[in-house]
């Protein structure tokens, strides 16, 4: 059997809220650039999930879009 | 045409300005409220305005100007409503709210979305945290129970076998 690797499979979370930016952020680079699926390790959907939560996120100015 | 009247679950987010006294926050946040159940909305779940640092610069155009904010209140409110009072609401309620910064509009379920994950289990492991060993290591008690005289034969049989080792 494969490992878990999904983090939101993982630790039963069924949805993906905006407004966790803590969750959100596990899921960016330094740069503050989401992270590919190959880096994530989430499957397809939830990949779509963060990435529209952390546009959401990014333009309630949550999260920044670019970090120096 | 197809006409809808189901009821949709909706999600506003919004930030207030920072100027705003409490007393205004809440005056504002109440004619938010006040419109929706107008429309006849349902509340489901609200999310107290709290003062937060946004992570960079918004500006908003006062009177031909901009004015650039850092802090801004952000709060929001869960609630279900007819598709056709959305646009009622986003136009002539929010859209015209001039201490409303910005704000978000999205269609989302009635059950909590928020994740319950302890974050303390998220963060990752310091290379200054000591980590226990999965498997207890007993003590051997042999070292202690062997005489002086057994620890030279001992270390005689080594040398001797290195020596050996060393010739071939």
């Amino acid at each position: 059997m494969t490992k878990q690797t999904d983090f939101f499979k993982k630790h039963n979370v069924q949805y993906v809220d905006y407004k966790d930016t803590e969750i959100l952020k596990k899921f960016l680079n330094p740069y503050g650039r989401i992270l590919n699926r190959r880096v994530t390790g989430l499957t397809a959907k939830n990949q779509r999930a963060v990435t529209l939560a952390i546009k959401r996120a990014r333009f309630m100015g949550l999260i920044p879009y670019i970090i120096n | 045409m197809e006409i809808n009247d189901e009821r949709r679950v909706y999600e506003l987010g919004y930030h207030m300005v920072p100027t705003l006294t409490e007393e205004e926050l809440q005056k504002e946040v109440d004619s938010i409220r006040g419109a929706i159940s107008e429309l006849k909305g349902n509340f489901l779940s609200e999310g107290e305005p709290t003062l937060i640092d946004l992570a960079y610069t918004m500006y908003i155009n006062e009177g031909g100007k901009n004015t650039a904010y850092d802090k801004a209140y952000f709060g929001w409110l869960k609630f279900d409503l007819m598709p056709d009072a959305l646009s009622h609401l986003q136009k002539e309620v929010i859209g015209d709210n001039k201490n409303i910064l910005r704000y978000l509009l999205i269609k989302t379920v009635a059950e909590d979305t928020r994740a319950q994950v302890n974050l303390d289990e998220l963060k990752e492991v310091k290379n200054t945290d000591t980590i226990a060993p999965a498997v207890k290591i007993e003590k051997s008690t042999a070292p202690e129970d062997i005489s002086e005289e057994e620890k030279k034969e001992v270390e005689k049989d080594l040398d001797e076998t290195i020596d050996k080792l060393l010739e071939e």
